[in-house]
């Protein structure tokens, strides 16, 4: 036990002997390491979506060109998560503001690398909304004269599942541009920790992002079915995403208290 | 915060209540919006004929896509939501579309968003509350085990958080996403991102926010 104290201290005394921006910009790449995990889940939501598609071409060659249509929209919004994380990654690495700020460096490191673990909550949405891609090719194929309603479901469906992402991005936006914990007077080892744990928080983001595309992909498949009750599943599918969507929030508010309004901090004293 | 809203000036101190506050740049864009709104509605609306013009045509395919979104979505029953729905929809799609207009849109500060949310929320409750009396209404936070009642507190409180941060992330990104986009390029290439962030993005949140509202409103009142 002695010797992991030891090392652990000894670890943290040589990170602090570097110079501010060295360990800053040496954290943000770390940072953006992290960042790019989220491309995890449109690599796979797409890869669903296109089996679908290809599957349902295969069942009716004729209707090939509304499903690929389909699954192609269906893509590009399972994409965005990788989007944000790859632009989150590219502020990281070229218009890193954090080195100017005023602050403990290992607060501006840690919140850095918190910035981009927050960002592998794209993991959820983009899987999520792949999942439903592909039930949108299906639906698409199996009833071709519902699709109109099938696509404004997948949307509507689509965009609900994308706010785990938003919600880590919100989180990872404001450590690196409006960063509050340079300014709070405190120990920098529970604000770099407290930065850390923000970024960790919104990783929670992966369960609502998936349960909420699995609810929009059923959705979109029972439209296909009956376009008339459009409007009824719609409501259901709405209400059980705002209902997945708790726990996300429960981690966002978890990290905005560590952020700003952190009660470590005061049971220091 | 360099992506923080200008403030333009400070209401005098003396003013009670909101003495001292800022009005930035979020509050002067939706005095803009809402004259924009007001002016037209109110020119538009002076001369209706029995045959429409053409302005008046378009009026009447808004409006008639308005109350058919609201009688679907809410039942034939709710169709007084649809003035205030349409309200929303207007104000949320001129405000996210601002970007395109170089104004920093007004959706892009939590306090707006949060705003139109809590509205949402107090809602929910003032119409669940009337549509069911307040003995049923409170009967059904115990639903489906009483043992579940904090968590569905909790889950009723997730509504407003979700709806103006959805709204806020979304928008902001896209404000931070087109500045840093014009500090590298400023010409041509920025075209394609504001398309997708201002029109695409900001069409579809206002879609999101309006149906979102009206389902729960709805749902609270069954």
């Amino acid at each position: 036990m002695d010797s992991t104290g030891d090392f652990i201290v000894r670890l943290i005394e040589w990170l602090n002997s570097f110079d501010k921006k060295a360990l800053v910009l040496a954290a943000s790449a770390v940072g953006a390491g992290f960042a790019m995990i989220a491309g995890i889940g449109p690599g796979i939501g797409q890869g669903f979506a296109a089996g679908e598609a290809a599957e349902a071409v295969g069942e009716k060659p004729e209707e090939g060109k509304q499903i690929t249509f389909t699954m192609l929209l269906g893509a590009a919004i399972s994409e965005t998560s990788g989007i944000l994380a790859l632009i989150v990654a590219l502020i990281l690495l070229f218009g890193n503001p954090l080195v100017g700020v005023n602050g403990a460096k290992m607060v501006l490191a840690a919140s850095a690398i918190g910035a981009g673990i927050a960002m592998v909550a794209g993991i959820g949405p983009a899987l999520g909304q792949g999942y439903a891609a592909g039930k949108a090719a299906e639906a698409v194929g199996v009833n071709p004269e519902a699709r109109k309603n099938v696509t404004f479901a997948l949307l509507l469906g689509g965009a609900v599942a994308e706010t785990s992402t938003i919600l880590a991005l919100v989180v990872s936006l404001i450590l690196i541009f409006a960063n509050p914990l340079g300014a709070d007077e405190g120990l920098w080892i529970i604000l770099a920790a407290s930065a850390i744990g923000a970024g960790f928080a919104m990783i929670a983001g992966i369960g609502p992002g998936i349960g909420q595309g699995v609810a929009a992909g059923k959705a979109v498949e029972a439209i296909g079915k009956r376009p008339g009750h459009q409007g009824m599943i719609t409501r259901v599918m709405f209400l059980g995403q705002a209902v997945a969507q708790t726990t996300g929030i429960y981690a966002l508010i978890i990290a905005l208290l560590l952020m700003f309004a952190n009660p470590l901090l005061g049971l220091l004293k | 915060m360099e992506f923080a809203p200008k403030v333009y000036f400070f209401i005098p101190e003396r003013v009670p209540f909101i003495g001292g506050a800022g009005v930035t740049e979020t509050v002067t864009t939706t005095w803009a919006i809402m004259a924009l709104l007001v002016i037209f509605s109110m020119l538009a609306a002076r001369n209706f004929k029995e045959v429409p013009g053409p302005v008046q045509n378009i009026l009447e395919i808004l409006v008639e896509g308005i109350e058919s979104l609201t009688s679907t979505t809410m039942g034939e029953d709710k169709l007084g939501f649809a003035p205030y729905m349409g309200t929303l929809a207007l104000y949320l799609l001129f405000a996210n579309l601002a970007g395109l207009f170089a104004f920093r849109p007004p959706t892009a500060d939590l306090n707006t968003t949060m705003a139109l949310a809590v509205i949402t929320f107090i809602s929910i409750h003032y119409y669940g509350i009337k549509a069911k009396g307040l003995g049923a209404y409170l009967k059904g936070f115990t639903e489906p085990i009483p043992l579940l009642l904090p968590l569905n507190i909790i889950g009723e409180l997730a509504i407003p958080i979700s709806l103006s941060f959805r709204l806020f992330g979304n928008i902001l990104g896209g404000v931070i996403i087109m500045y840093l986009l014009y500090n590298v390029v400023p010409i041509a290439v920025p075209v394609v991102p504001h398309i997708y962030f201002d029109l695409f993005a900001g069409i579809l949140q206002t879609f999101i926010f309006v149906m979102l509202s009206m389902v729960f409103i709805s749902l609270a009142m069954e």
